[in-house]
């Protein structure tokens, strides 16, 4: 696990079952239909499963009053890891919500359980092929085509096992854009999968073999920033594998900075100028992992004053990438961003977090699936998405809907304005 | 302990297996929190948990509960332990899955069922610009189980107190299994009018003191009053922890004033009660002000606990100290019906504490980060992980009563419960001061929890012969004191409830 026995149990003990890890904001509640912000609470509703649920069974199977039943395990997978209700309780408690969600499925890999079947599929893909989909290592740069990266540059580009396998246009807007920019970039040569999912299923040690290869492998680069067109890999760089590492995210050797922030940056500076015209109405929505997932990890030895964590720095979650996005969206000619009602720190996950898709495809379905119904409601043509993973799931669930809506990766409409 | 083989597979035919689970792992998760309570009860947690969806499959459980002798309790929000947890082998009935929501914004009445939450109650309305109630206890809070219970909210300062005055028809499930509807809905398909033909049972559902609603068996459905309210919207602002709603400059003014004693601003309270003025109205507790600044963001600020007792180690808690009695009330004006009323209302509050030696000030900011909505209710648990609350409704003046005595048997248990120098005892009056609740909040850290509950019925003991009555005392006190109304309410409710199958 990533937190001793004491600071996991105090965590899960600090739950008083107020329910508001089941709620958005509630200052920012505007209707019945899209009040919630769990989606295993919403879907299953027996208390196990939502954050309050897992807490209290996880001081259960820390105090020996449970194992981990088929029920639990069933519960704490289906837990997307969103984050939406580490940040809702945080508004008005200190309490480590994700952390203990995540160190269960950890405690639970470490006791040596048998993983479900799509996590064993995935991880076994990861450690033959170093990609989540079990396509060859060799092939991982095929996206390239007429793509010049530089031989050698301050910035890299982290590419992504979904843009670079599945969708390599994502991963050629990028490059566009950085270029346009006039921003000289590098690709890794070997570069693995950045690990989110491992991490998520809980095998710590195979997620920091992840960690420490890409990270060399940035750092023999010599670059010292890292773009990624992947809210997945964002996070990874930037929480994950400091976190991984027992590091704060400024103590890495390298600065990760989302397509995104660079665009809005960019273009705040002169170096972009949005000119065609994009005419559109769309809706953004914020992926978890760019958003309230993505604040600066800060490294913490845990130490008490009584009550008070001493020189504990907070993540809230309201510190995410929100508005970088929009500045640019609405920056673009003829394009008009209509918000849906759960936004930001609030926004309800497209369920590609928590290696849920891997496990229950129906139920990370079902999640994006909501998203959409959400997004519809705005009366947007289009949905623009900054993960590569939640873009496909989104448009799988518009095309299982027949709901007509577009779905954009943000890299791809910022291409189309350049 | 298990339910029986039998039971377990007709609860199953009733909801569908999805719904009913009696694994070790759910049931851990429903335990209950234990919490405030003595710990000479032993306190189970439940051998199953079932979630019906209709008044229904809530009728055909409690049958099964009566067929098999199998104890149940039920919540729908879990704002508040529930109650009955202390016999084995009970049933846990969860209501979260009944949401059906309708308004009728004509006839100013919402039909609620137990799984919607105030604060989504109160999104609908301000659609439909209406107003309802959120509890104080926070925004996720059931309406239904609310206004059952006690039901006041910070509007109550204008809009009334108790939640069953604005209760109106009811459906509601007896111990026995029998569907009561009451009122109007027991005419018609009509949640309008609380009152209907027969005696008007709604009094026996809703709770005086202590209790809950599962007492009765298991109100499923209820009509509940709305009330009319301004065009303007109030907008939601940032990202939490510090979001808001922004309010109408036109409309709504926030007013603080301070005088030098408990008494002296209860006693403007009085005044303004009479004047009419203002939507909520109450006193703020120094403490609640280092809660408050403890809502910062930013990675260069102190936040959450460590936050608050930075403000109330060195800004705010000196300050209480040196004068514990300077009492600072606020007052939220609202411009109902026009601004000019607004403009009405800021001039009599400002003569009114003229006229008492004190300064009514404005407010600079015109926000409300809590009221509305409720988003705040939990951060009493900040300081150091719990809180708990004597509460007490009574008239303004033995309020003041009771917060002496709060405050005095505090001092006795001072350090394990944070001295807060006697000053966290929140006036919330409501009707205009004709009563108002007296919270006393005490605070401490896990490792000290019994304290409070030790606290609690110290208090709870000695404020009987005040009036009132308190929330959450145990019965083993309060009995004799008031006629052993206890037992007055086992006779009428072994009636409805031959088994015992309900909590008591």
């Amino acid at each position: 696990m990533l937190l001793d026995v004491d600071e996991y149990k105090r965590q899960a003990k600090m739950c008083v079952r107020c329910s508001f890890c089941k709620y958005i904001d509630m200052n920012w509640i505007k209707s019945l239909k899209f009040a919630r912000q769990c989606p295993i609470d919403t879907r299953y509703a027996m208390n196990l499963y939502s954050a309050h649920g897992l807490l209290y069974a996880s001081t259960g199977e820390l105090d020996g009053a449970i194992p981990f039943t088929p029920k639990l395990v069933d519960a704490m997978y289906h837990c997307t890891l969103c984050g939406g209700c580490d940040s809702r309780c945080k508004r008005n408690l200190d309490c480590e919500v994700l952390q203990v969600l995540e160190n269960l499925r950890m405690k639970y890999v470490e006791q040596g359980n048998p993983l479900l079947p799509g996590h064993k599929e995935l991880v076994d893909n990861v450690r033959k092929t170093r990609n989540e989909y079990g396509e060859p290592q060799k092939v991982r740069l095929n996206w390239i085509g007429d793509v010049k990266p530089a031989e050698k540059a301050d910035v890299v580009f982290f590419v992504g096992c979904n843009a670079a396998y599945k969708q390599p246009e994502l991963a050629r807007a990028v490059t566009k854009i950085l270029s346009k920019a006039g921003t000289l970039f590098m690709v890794l040569k070997d570069e693995w999968y950045a690990g989110n999912e491992v991490l998520a299923i809980g095998d710590v040690k195979l997620a920091r073999e992840l960690a420490e290869h890409n990270v060399k492998a940035i750092k023999d680069s010599g670059a010292k920033t890292v773009v990624t067109g992947s809210a997945e890999c964002y996070k990874a760089l930037k929480v994950d594998y400091p976190k991984l590492l027992g590091k704060s995210t400024e103590e890495m050797p390298y600065v990760a900075v989302h397509i995104a922030e660079f665009v809005d940056q960019a273009i705040k500076e002169g170096k972009l100028t949005l000119k065609k015209k994009v005419p559109l109405k769309v809706t953004y929505h914020d992926a978890c992992n760019l958003g309230r997932l993505s604040e600066t990890w800060q490294q913490w030895t845990p130490k008490y004053d009584g009550s008070i964590p001493i020189g504990k720095v907070w993540r809230r979650g309201d510190r995410g990438i929100y508005d970088a996005p929009r500045n640019v969206l609405n920056a673009i000619p003829g394009a008009e961003l209509l918000e849906m009602e759960r936004i930001r720190g609030n926004a309800w996950g497209a369920g590609c977090t928590g290696a849920v898709n891997a496990a229950f495809p129906d139920f990370a379905l079902w999640t994006a699936s909501e998203r959409l119904e959400e997004a519809v409601a705005t009366g947007a043509e289009a949905v623009v998405t900054c993960s590569a993973d939640e873009k496909q799931l989104l448009a799988k669930a518009s095309e299982s809907k027949k709901a007509g809506m577009k779905i954009l990766d943000f890299a791809e409409v910022v291409a189309q304005a350049l | 302990m298990a339910l029986l083989k039998e039971a377990y597979e007709t609860l199953q035919s009733i909801v569908g297996p999805e719904w009913v689970s009696d694994d070790p792992a759910v049931c851990e998760a429903d335990r209950p929190k234990g919490r405030l309570r003595s710990k000479e009860i032993p306190l189970y947690k439940p051998a199953g948990s079932i979630e019906p969806i209709t008044t229904e499959e809530v009728q055909a459980i409690i049958k099964v509960c009566n067929r098999y002798k199998i104890p149940f309790a039920c919540t729908s929000s879990y704002g508040s332990d529930v109650w009955g947890i202390e016999r084995p082998n009970w049933l846990f009935i969860d209501l979260k899955r009944m949401r059906k929501l309708e308004i009728d914004e004509k006839n100013l009445y919402a039909v609620v069922e137990s799984g919607i939450a105030s604060a989504v109650l109160q999104a609908e309305c301000f659609r439909r610009n209406l107003l309802s109630f959120v509890p104080m206890s926070g925004g996720e809070c059931s309406v239904l189980g609310n206004a059952s219970y006690i039901g006041e909210g910070a509007v109550s300062w204008k809009l009334g107190d108790r939640g069953y005055r604005r209760v109106l028809g009811v459906e509601w499930v007896t111990p026995e299994g029998e569907i009561m509807r009451l009122g109007s809905l027991s005419m018609s398909d009509d949640y309008f009018c609380g009152e209907g033909p027969g005696p008007d049972l709604r009094g026996l559902l809703v709770s005086s003191g202590y209790g809950s609603a599962a007492r009765k068996g298991v109100i499923t459905r209820i009509g509940i009053r709305v009330f009319p309210f301004i065009k303007e919207k109030l907008v939601p602002k940032g990202d939490a922890p510090t979001t808001h709603l922004e309010m109408p400059a036109n409309r709504f003014a926030w007013y603080n004033f301070t005088f030098p004693t408990r008494k002296a601003c209860v006693d403007a309270i009085y005044e303004i009660g009479k004047c009419e003025l203002g939507l909520l109205a109450m006193t703020v507790p120094p403490w609640f002000v280092s809660m408050a600044r403890a809502r910062a963001t930013g990675t260069d600020k102190l936040t959450g606990a460590a936050g608050f007792w930075y403000d109330w180690n060195n800004v705010t808690g000196p300050k209480a100290k040196e004068d514990p009695e300077q009492t600072v009330g606020r007052i939220l004006l609202y411009g109902i019906g026009s601004d000019k009323r607004l403009a009405y209302e800021e001039k009599v509050l400002v003569d009114i504490c003229k006229s008492l030696g004190a300064l009514a000030k404005k407010s600079r900011g015109l926000q409300d980060q809590t009221h509305f909505m409720s988003a705040d209710a939990i951060v009493s648990n900040l300081a150091g992980g719990r809180f708990a609350s004597v509460i007490f409704f009574e008239s303004l003046d033995s309020a003041l009563k009771a917060a002496d005595l709060v405050t005095e048997n505090t001092k006795k248990r001072v350090p394990k419960i944070f001295d807060d120098y006697g000053t966290t005892n929140w006036f919330v009056p409501f009707e205009m001061a004709h009563i108002a609740k007296e919270e006393s909040l005490r605070f401490t850290t896990v490792e000290f929890e019994d304290e409070l509950t030790l606290l609690m019925a110290d208090c709870h003991k000695q404020l009987a012969p005040l009036g009132g009555f308190p929330m959450f005392p145990n019965p083993k006190f309060y009995g004799e004191v008031w006629g052993n109304y206890p037992e007055m309410e086992r006779k009428i409710f072994k009636i409805f409830d031959p088994n015992q199958l309900a909590p008591f």
